[in-house]
């Protein structure tokens, strides 16, 4: 589970401060499958980075599984990221002079995981995205899509709690895209939560949670009833979180702007 | 992350970039080679000087004859010399103390050389003793030892001067022989003079002559081959022309009689060889006498003698051939022969052979390096006009030589003390220079050289760590990329950390290994160029791979530590 506690986040820009998250409150229950839609400089991205624990809010509480990590040290964080956490980026970003394989196997390397059960691991998640025959070749020698199937075996391969996927299909045409999403679809139904960060609104539609973002506040937290319906068995449940979340967020809000004034005692209070 | 891990991706990512790997490794290659070139050649050249120096265990005394400082007792004779090493040097056993003494006076005669003749230091070296000796005695000396006993029996005529040393055992049973070079023979050994025939000569004035090639032979001035063509051959005709040959006697001139006077053609016959095939016979002639080959072919064709006891085939069929002829003989008495491994720096020192005003002494080097002693014996007679005696005469330079280096070390305290002692200011009237103290001199100036030239190269190790720092900065601004994504997935600040310090770290070691190789290789070169054996001491290689490490890790540690900084987000927005 994770759990955002009025995130804020803000750049010094000279002397101006920029706001890109101005207090986000948002739980992720595990097994969701969650969009988080925006414009470009609403703070997505932003939030992305702090939900992957790239980095650390200026303000505000993130509980991870329940625990506080927001005065995590860079290595703690690093510790975690390799756990729980799974990235696929737009531009694929696998390591160029490496092959599929190296690429997917890198993570448990920083595990410290054995050779044999890194071959297992890496082997299970090529499959997984149908890259096991193209698993000696270098990126360069890959397609857009096949690249992205590979950072998505990579993410996968450390069988994390949490899938965080910034605009997978923005450098893919439609079809390629329509097909990582099914890859990204499937790996939810097995039962991985999946962030999708996007300005997509066609990916929007398709998610069962869409969370929509506007100047670093959230706008909107809507559950896609349609598609929720369809999951027979999880729909009470669904509609319980909801009701919780929107009164979480409610309270949030609340709390701001006295949190502003007093921003140490509170984070003190908030523990 | 394991080591063995971070070591995989630095040689794939050095690989990528082979180019820029090579030409950053050059600066430590070369930085390598030359640090470790240096100080082997140096280490290996160092060694060789002076071991060959101390092999010498020689002491020089030098009189500083010029001297007008009032009081300064400036001359030395050979009688004080004498009496100062025997009144000082009781405590060691003589014989055991020098193996060879040699002094020089202003003009020029060598007085003596464990010389028989000059009493003070045959009483000194207790020479009474080596006159006779057993087998066993002779096989339990030193090739030194025998030597002098070999001088010393010949300086008594007890035995001919020859070049082989006679041991007789007491019971007279049997004669025990040694080669010219003062040595048993051995199966290697080349005789270069005939044995016979030196020693016949053995006492006489005969004439040294010059090195021919490598080889030595001395006592003869001219070798000829004469060959006759003889129609039939036997036992006497062969005899009887030996017989004439050895016999020979040419007219020099005419007598206050009116008849020709003849001298002693003194023709020896080395070896002599009939060859069927050709009917020619061939004798292999040596002797010492001035004498014109052409007056030995006309005395050949002209005597009756010959012509009646040998049938020859045709009025010009013998002929002569000069073999060697030297062109600057001198008249010497085969006193000795030196020990045969003497350096050829030693040999070198002394030979003035051609100068006619300075040493009477020669040596001459041959195969193996060997020395010959000669000492002219008309000049044994001092030349010094001031002189009555040989032992009057006036030293300006004495040598002497040692068995070993400690003997030396001890005698030389023992010798300045007792000059001291004996009235002769230190510095103002003598000097006393010992191989040990050259040697340690040599050695120190050596050591100063080779640490200064290790420095100098050290830079040129710390500009190729400069290169690695600075590549190893590019690549970092080129991998941050790379980092952010590593980082991303979960990699440590240590592990960038390792990851790029192996891969400097790979950079100054394979670097530092060529150059090793360079520089062995180069070695070998030089080795066999200058003649020396090199070999690369192990610390070197130890020093310049730890050189290596130093610097890969001094100037790799910035840019990796630069990389493991870098903030995730920010290395993952750069492209």
């Amino acid at each position: 589970m994770l759990e955002l506690k009025n995130i804020k986040k803000y750049y010094k820009m000279g002397d101006n401060v920029v706001k890109a998250l101005d207090g986000i409150s948002l739980v992720v229950e595990d097994g969701e499958f969650v969009t988080i839609i925006g414009p470009s400089g609403s703070g997505k991205s932003t939030m992305m980075n702090i939900v992957g624990c790239l980095d650390i809010a200026t303000e505000g509480e993130y509980l991870v599984d329940g625990v506080e990590i927001s005065k995590y040290s860079e290595n703690q964080l690093a510790f975690l990221r390799n756990k729980k956490m799974g990235f696929i980026f737009q531009g694929f970003n696998l390591l160029q002079n490496m092959t599929a394989y190296e690429n997917v196997e890198l993570p448990l390397i920083y595990q410290g995981i054995s050779k044999v059960e890194r071959q297992e691991r890496v082997l299970s998640a090529l499959e997984i995205v149908g890259m096991k025959e193209r698993m000696k070749h270098k990126p360069s020698e890959l397609s857009g899509g096949q690249q992205q199937r590979v950072a998505i075996a990579r993410a996968l391969a450390t069988k994390p709690m949490c899938i965080l996927a910034d605009e997978p299909t923005g450098n893919l045409d439609s079809v390629t895209g329509e097909e990582i999403m099914t890859i990204l679809r499937k790996l939810n139904e097995n039962g991985t939560t999946v962030i999708i960060i996007t300005h997509n609104d066609e990916i929007a539609a398709s998610s069962k949670r869409v969370v929509r973002i506007h100047d670093g506040k959230i706008d909107s937290d809507v559950v896609n009833n349609n598609l929720i319906e369809n999951e027979k068995t999880t729909d009470a449940l669904k509609e319980k979180k909801k009701v919780t979340k929107k009164s979480a967020t409610d309270s949030a809000v609340g709390e701001n702007k006295s949190k502003r004034a007093t921003s140490k005692s509170k984070a003190k209070e908030g523990k | 992350m394991h080591l063995w891990q971070a070591f995989k991706m630095a040689c794939k990512s050095l690989w990528t970039n082979k180019l820029r790997s090579f030409l950053t490794m050059l600066g430590i290659i070369i930085g390598v080679m030359t640090v470790s070139l240096l100080t082997t050649v140096a280490a290996s050249v160092s060694d060789a000087v002076i071991s060959s120096i101390r092999s010498q265990s020689t002491l020089s005394i030098i009189m500083n004859t010029s001297s007008t400082l009032a009081g300064s007792k400036n001359t030395m004779t050979y009688k004080d010399l004498n009496s100062i090493l025997k009144n000082e040097q009781p405590k060691t056993d003589a014989a055991n103390y020098f193996d060879y003494a040699m002094i020089y006076s202003t003009s020029g005669a060598v007085a003596g050389e464990l010389d028989g003749e000059v009493s003070e230091v045959k009483d000194y070296l207790q020479f009474e003793k080596l006159y006779s000796y057993t087998k066993e005695e002779l096989e339990a000396m030193t090739e030194n030892e025998r030597l002098i006993a070999y001088m010393r029996m010949a300086k008594q005529k007890a035995l001919p001067i020859s070049s082989s040393i006679y041991a007789v055992d007491k019971s007279l049973a049997t004669v025990y022989e040694t080669n010219q070079y003062g040595r048993f023979p051995e199966a290697d050994d080349e005789i270069l003079v005939d044995q016979e025939f030196v020693k016949t000569y053995i006492g006489q004035n005969v004439s040294a002559v010059d090195a021919i090639g490598k080889k030595v032979t001395f006592g003869i001035n001219y070798y000829s081959r004469i060959s006759i063509k003889m129609s039939t051959m036997s036992d006497t005709t062969l005899e009887n022309i030996s017989n004439y040959i050895t016999n020979l006697v040419y007219p020099t001139g005419v007598g206050e009689d009116g008849n020709p006077t003849y001298s002693s053609a003194n023709l020896k016959i080395l070896s002599s060889n009939y060859n069927e095939e050709s009917k020619t016979l061939t004798f292999d002639l040596a002797y010492f006498q001035t004498l014109k080959n052409d007056a030995v072919k006309a005395l050949l064709m002209l005597s009756p003698d010959i012509k009646a006891s040998a049938d020859l085939t045709a009025p010009n069929a013998i002929i002569v051939e000069d073999k060697f002829e030297t062109k600057n003989s001198k008249t010497y008495t085969v006193c000795g022969v030196l020990k045969e491994d003497e350096s050829a720096m030693f040999t070198g020192m002394s030979t003035s052979s051609d100068d006619e005003n300075s040493l009477i002494s020669v040596m001459m080097s041959s195969r193996k390096g060997a020395c010959y002693m000669l000492l002219d014996e008309s000049n044994l007679a001092p030349i010094d006009a001031k002189a009555e005696t040989v032992e009057d005469v006036v030293i300006t330079y004495a040598y002497l030589r040692y068995k070993t280096e400690d003997v030396m070390s001890e005698s030389t305290t023992d010798i300045t003390i007792a000059l001291i002692r004996g009235g002769y200011d230190y510095m103002q009237d003598f000097m006393i220079v010992s191989m040990s103290n050259v040697a340690k001199i040599i050695s120190t100036v050596m050591n100063i050289l080779t640490t200064m030239l290790t420095v100098i190269s050290v830079i040129s190790l710390v500009v190729g760590g400069i290169g690695i720092m600075n590549i190893m900065l590019v690549a970092v601004t080129e991998r941050t990329k790379e980092i952010g994504i590593r980082k991303a997935i979960g990699a440590k600040r240590s592990s960038i950390l390792v990851q790029f310090l192996v891969e400097a770290l790979m950079l100054s070691l394979i670097g530092g290994g060529i150059g090793l190789i360079i520089s062995a290789i180069g070695s070998a070169i030089i080795a066999s160029v200058m003649g020396i054996a090199i070999s690369m001491p192990f610390w070197v290689i130890a020093m310049s791979l730890g050189f290596c490490t130093a610097i890969g890790l001094i100037f790799g540690m910035f840019p990796a530590v630069k990389a493991s900084h870098m903030q995730p987000i920010e290395a993952l927005r750069r492209d």
